[in-house]
């Protein structure tokens, strides 16, 4: 995952919490070899290199491809799982080597899921396209394992995958799991609100460290697939609680999409939410 | 900015509730269903043990089949329609060696029934895309004095976001009926004619057309809804062969007995709607209604109602309340008036006539051996208008055992 990711029980049995905690290893292993873009494994990697054939999934992957295309829809195209190729022209380093507009432009026909033919449970990307359930997956571990775990446990449990969260019941009888809201400007170091969650997914957009400065404007690395650039003035990080981890996920991920709007998109949604 | 919580909720729930199975794991082909179901009226009429037992399989990605058989037996007495009476008309089978059915000694107002049914019910459903499927349905069942066939087709097309499921279906049946002994009565017969040996018929035939529509969708994040119309068409004997009516003078004393006689034709509708809704404290409610109406004058209204508790450890418990008014068949008399001359069409029996009905009970459901398994226990009230029997109670329990194997 390319992340810490820890579990806390709050149970007595240890022999108990080792085996669903090995359960939960395996599961998020699984998961990450599956939907991996860095492994040369799995379904991902043969529809990356599918030159315009059309790739058979199998019945997990058809579904988070039918998630990921809800979420475009429900975008308005601005959640994209093809927008990864941009990552071959920007780089977030701090620094200002921003691409050419050019550079930018001659990406654009490679990206956008309305090029993708989708026909369960066979998809066909055009040559050169790729997708990326990076957006996804781990708020997917989270909620995965999540319910793996409550066939046995319905509360003192929590799943953190690297910022992702899950709680499974409150810590104790009427005792809530307390979590941190890092400053995104001193991760790990200061935090700036703290929420108790008892039950439900908490995830966060965003990282601070990731931009560009350039004759004095922040680019954040948040980019608008329907454009090729970033979105302008993206909220720095935006936090959110849910249903579920994935619900929360989307939630912040499309939160940053909206730019300056964030915080109003947010407010819409009736959801507690932090935006920086 | 408008909304989107509701429709990410529901894509995040289908791709989180779809069949995944942790690392190792196949998934599961196979499921079975069994249960015991024993139906008990009081005051010793009818009384029904039944096993049901269904398996279902996956096939590949886009087939699912079913099978399911019952098995039922039906033993006790239940009114024919004919009057309590204490005089002397004499027994009403025909006599050739019936063994489903005879009239209790001294009270020809109840025939006595033991009879056992044997039914199978197989299915097939196949997707033929991701939003688009069709169920294939076919039944038997065979009685001592009833045989029955039927087939069906359902469509089923979802919208691609699968908020809403659009559904038709047809379905035809045909059965034929008979007395254990063999024929049928001619409608309207006299009993005792002929020195008590009435002119029969052979075997009557009914047949069944079927059209339904029906739409399903997701109200909201925690509510989905459906509602259904369904027409049905039958023609043929849809007559019962044991049912009676009785003819009596003014002080309400039998003088005649005849065999009723029902329309060759029932076109029966109804529409249905149901909400399942998951409350703040995760419990489930469903609340049903229906209403019925057909060309014989009935019409009911159905209001059902259960309310389904999630407790510890994968137990659950499910209160259950059902309601049921019908008005009565135009057909329907508790008995005909003495020297009045004979409808074309009449029939005595209480299941025609006005009734309220209440059914009060609970389901209790818990994880045992690595299935599930369910108890139902309800009790049925009915409360007739103008019948002879003017009430009936029941008490219903069920035994179920489900499970599902890789």
């Amino acid at each position: 995952m390319a992340s810490p990711c820890e579990i806390l029980f709050a149970i007595d049995d240890r022999a108990q919490a080792e085996r669903l905690l090995h359960l939960a290893w395996s599961e998020a292993t699984r998961i990450e070899h599956k939907f991996s873009r860095y492994r040369t494994d799995n379904d991902i990697y043969r529809i990356n290199r599918s030159e315009g054939n059309p790739v058979r999934v199998d019945e997990e992957t058809a579904n988070l491809l039918d998630f990921a295309q809800q979420c475009w829809e429900i975008s308005e195209g601005k959640f994209d799982i093809t927008s990864g190729v941009l990552r071959e022209v920007w780089r977030f380093d701090g620094s200002d080597r921003l691409p050419s507009t050019e550079a930018v432009a001659a990406l654009l026909p490679r990206i956008g899921w309305e090029k993708v033919s989708w026909k369960r449970p066979l998809i066909t990307l055009r040559p050169g396209m790729e997708i990326d359930l990076g957006g996804i997956g781990k708020e997917y571990a989270v909620d995965r394992t999540a319910r793996l775990i409550f066939r046995e446990l319905e509360s003192g449990v929590l799943i953190n995958y690297g910022g992702d969260l899950y709680a499974l019941g409150p810590r104790q009888e009427g005792e809530p799991w307390a979590v941190g809201v890092d400053d995104p400007e001193a991760t790990g170091l200061r935090q700036i609100g703290a929420v108790n969650l008892s039950k439900g997914g908490l995830a966060t957009s965003g990282d601070a460290r990731r931009y560009l400065l350039k004759d004095g404007v922040r680019y954040s690395h948040i980019l608008d697939p329907t454009t090729g650039w970033p979105v302008p003035d993206a909220p720095r990080a935006v936090t959110v609680i849910a249903e579920t981890c994935l619900e929360a996920g989307m939630l912040s991920t499309l939160a940053m999409l909206q730019g300056n709007r964030a915080r109003e998109f947010l407010e819409a949604q009736e959801v507690t939410f932090w935006c920086l | 900015m408008k909304s989107i919580r509701s429709k990410l909720a529901i894509a995040t729930c289908t791709v989180l509730s779809q069949g995944v199975q942790q690392a190792g794991a196949t998934e599961s082909a196979w499921t079975t269903d069994t249960s015991y179901l024993y139906y008990g009226e009081a005051d010793d009429r009818v009384t029904v043990h039944k096993i049901i037992t269904r398996a279902d399989v996956t096939l590949g990605d886009y087939n699912r089949l079913s099978l399911e058989a019952v098995y039922d037996t039906v033993t006790g007495a239940t009114p024919t329609g004919a009057v309590k009476s204490f005089n002397t008309v004499s027994v009403t089978t025909p006599s050739s060696g019936g063994n489903g059915f005879k009239t209790a000694s001294g009270s020809p107002d109840l025939v006595q029934f033991d009879d056992t049914r044997l039914g199978v019910n197989a299915g097939w459903s196949h997707d033929y895309s991701r939003t688009f499927n069709i169920q294939y349905g076919a039944s038997v069942s065979v009685e001592r004095d009833y045989e029955a066939y039927g087939g069906s087709v359902t469509f089923n097309k979802e919208t691609d976001d699968r908020m809403l499921t659009f559904t038709a279906g047809i379905a035809g049946s045909y059965d034929t009926i008979f007395q254990s002994s063999g024929g049928t009565p001619k409608p309207m017969g006299n009993v005792e004619e002929n020195n008590g040996n009435p002119e029969f018929f052979g075997a009557g035939n009914k047949r069944g057309y079927e059209g339904m529509l029906g739409v399903s969708g997701v109200i909201n994040r925690r509510t989905v809804a459906r509602i259904n119309y369904s027409i049905k068409t039958l023609e043929g004997y849809l007559t019962d062969p044991y049912k009676l009516i009785s003819v009596t003078d003014a002080n309400g004393i039998e003088m005649e007995r005849y065999f009723e006689s029902r329309p060759d034709s029932r076109l029966r509708q109804s529409l249905y709607g149901i909400l399942v809704h998951q409350l703040d404290n995760k419990d489930v409610i469903h609340l049903s209604y229906r209403y019925y109406w057909d060309d014989w004058d009935i019409n009911s209204h159905t209001i059902d109602y259960r309310h389904r508790r999630n407790l510890m450890n994968g137990r659950f418990i499910e209160p259950h309340v059902r309601l049921y008014h019908q008005t009565a068949a135009d057909f329907f008399h508790h008995s005909l008036k003495y020297g009045e001359p004979l409808p074309q069409y009449a029939s005595a029996d209480y299941r025609l006539d006005e009734m309220s009905s209440i059914t009060l009970g609970a389901k209790y459901g818990l994880p045992a051996w690595g299935g599930t398994l369910r108890f139902r226990l309800e009790y049925l009230y009915q409360s007739f208008a103008e019948a002879e029997y003017d009430t009936n109670k029941a008490l219903i329990f069920q035994a179920s055992y489900k499970k599902e194997f890789d």
